[in-house]
């Protein structure tokens, strides 16, 4: 988790970030010719075929790369894929488990005008009461987005330690700043 | 040959076993029909190629109109467990990932619903 | 075996009085609640409870298609929480 003090440039919701998000994790290699089975993370599977190529470091000044093309679908959520100049089981065996990323900023936009927003740009944000509109007092940070089914929540961490969930709703968060980095919460009455 | 309900074709079976070939029909509701349509006598039920057109058309009737069978049931079962699934509750998170959703344990057995078991990686003596 | 219709859905009774409560009251309440085996009536629609799931109340914001499930059912007792890469909130 960042600090989510990042000083990101003009934009709005999708300022760049410079932040680097798992899209697919390697889970074993599949028959003769090397292709890889892909637990892939993404609601759209087509992401880790990028056509830049997706990346093998979460750092993001660590431009090792690699190019994956989407075979099919396999059981249990997961794909073929197979790697630009891979041609063996043992390569991909070789690999371990390995993790791909994908530059935050290469995630197609999020459409404007709508409150929609990518659950790792929630996560990491500071948390303020609502002030009539106005931030408040700080209570804490975003530590994950989640769903039970419920809708969505955000799992904050109070400064005293204590973690709670809130429901991320228009009533219950009026204001969303990815950019600034905050959320303005309004805290729920308790029956 | 006997078509009901689109694609069945049981023959040369008994009635109430015939009609079980289609999907939505078990052993209960294949007795219920042939009860209703006056088809055999709850114990002894004639074989299908035995069937007059007629008695045919009538059990054809009984099924379109009452009950659902086949690509309409299959489409709806799939609808109830999407359904779960979107909505994101415990039954639905169950079917997502495959395991079984009425509270059976997972620790062993539950293969019909995990598949055929994964051997654990190599430990060589 | 399903309960039988004649004894109707159970609903703990203090449930149904926090439901009336909040629904008089402002909007911004939040109903917590122990009674994870409680079915979600359709006066539910539109409230937030408060489910416990054994360490923690997990908010649940009910919607219609939830009427006749459990509020057990939305708040799990154990997760596991893989990744998301492209997962969007809506507000």
């Amino acid at each position: 988790m960042n600090d989510g003090q990042e000083k990101p440039a003009a934009s709005d919701k999708d300022a760049p970030t410079g932040k680097r998000i798992v899209v697919a994790e390697t889970a074993g290699a599949h028959g003769v010719r090397g292709a890889m089975k892909l637990r892939i993370f993404a609601e759209d599977p087509a992401l880790v075929a990028h056509k830049d190529g997706v990346f093998l470091s979460e750092d993001p000044t660590d431009m090792r790369r690699v190019f994956l093309t989407l075979k099919n679908a396999h059981k249990d959520g997961m794909w073929l894929v197979s790697m630009q100049g891979v041609t063996s089981p043992e390569a991909i065996k070789a690999m371990g488990r390995t993790r791909f990323y994908l530059d935050r900023d290469s995630l197609p936009a999020l459409q404007d005008g709508v409150d929609e927003f990518y659950y790792h740009d929630l996560e990491g944000l500071r948390v303020f009461m609502d002030d009539n509109g106005a931030k408040g007092e700080e209570i804490g940070q975003v530590l994950s987005v989640r769903n039970y089914g419920g809708g969505d929540l955000l799992y904050i961490r109070r400064r005293n330690g204590e973690e709670f969930y809130h429901v991320f709703s228009a009533a219950t968060v009026p204001v969303v700043d990815v950019k600034g980095g905050f959320v303005t919460i309004i805290e729920l009455e308790i029956l | 040959m006997a078509r009901i309900a689109g694609v069945n074709i049981p023959t040369n079976k008994r009635v109430h076993v015939a009609l079980t070939y289609i999907y939505g029909i078990g052993p209960t509701s294949a007795k219920k029909i042939c009860e209703k349509v006056g088809i055999g006598d709850g114990i002894n039920y004639p074989r299908v190629n035995e069937l007059t057109d007629d008695q045919l058309n009538v059990i054809r009737a009984e099924i379109d109109g009452k009950i659902t069978v086949e690509g309409e049931l299959r489409r709806e079962v799939s609808m109830n467990i999407k359904r779960l699934m979107d909505m994101g509750c415990y039954k639905g998170l169950r079917h997502r990932k495959g395991l079984p959703v009425h509270g059976q344990r997972t620790s062993t057995n539950a293969r019909t619903r995990k598949g055929p078991a994964k051997a654990i990686a190599g430990k060589k003596k | 075996m399903a309960r039988s219709v004649w004894k109707g859905p159970y609903v703990h009774p203090s449930l149904l009085k926090k439901a009336d409560a909040a629904r008089s009251g402002g909007k911004n309440v939040i109903i917590r609640t122990y009674s994870r085996s409680s079915t979600i009536l359709p006066s539910f629609v539109g409230l937030t409870f408060a489910v416990y799931n054994g360490q923690k109340f997990i908010p649940v914001l009910v919607t219609d298609t939830m009427i006749g499930h459990k509020f057990g059912e939305f708040a799990p007792t154990r997760n596991y929480y893989g990744h998301g890469a492209d997962k969007k909130a809506k507000k």
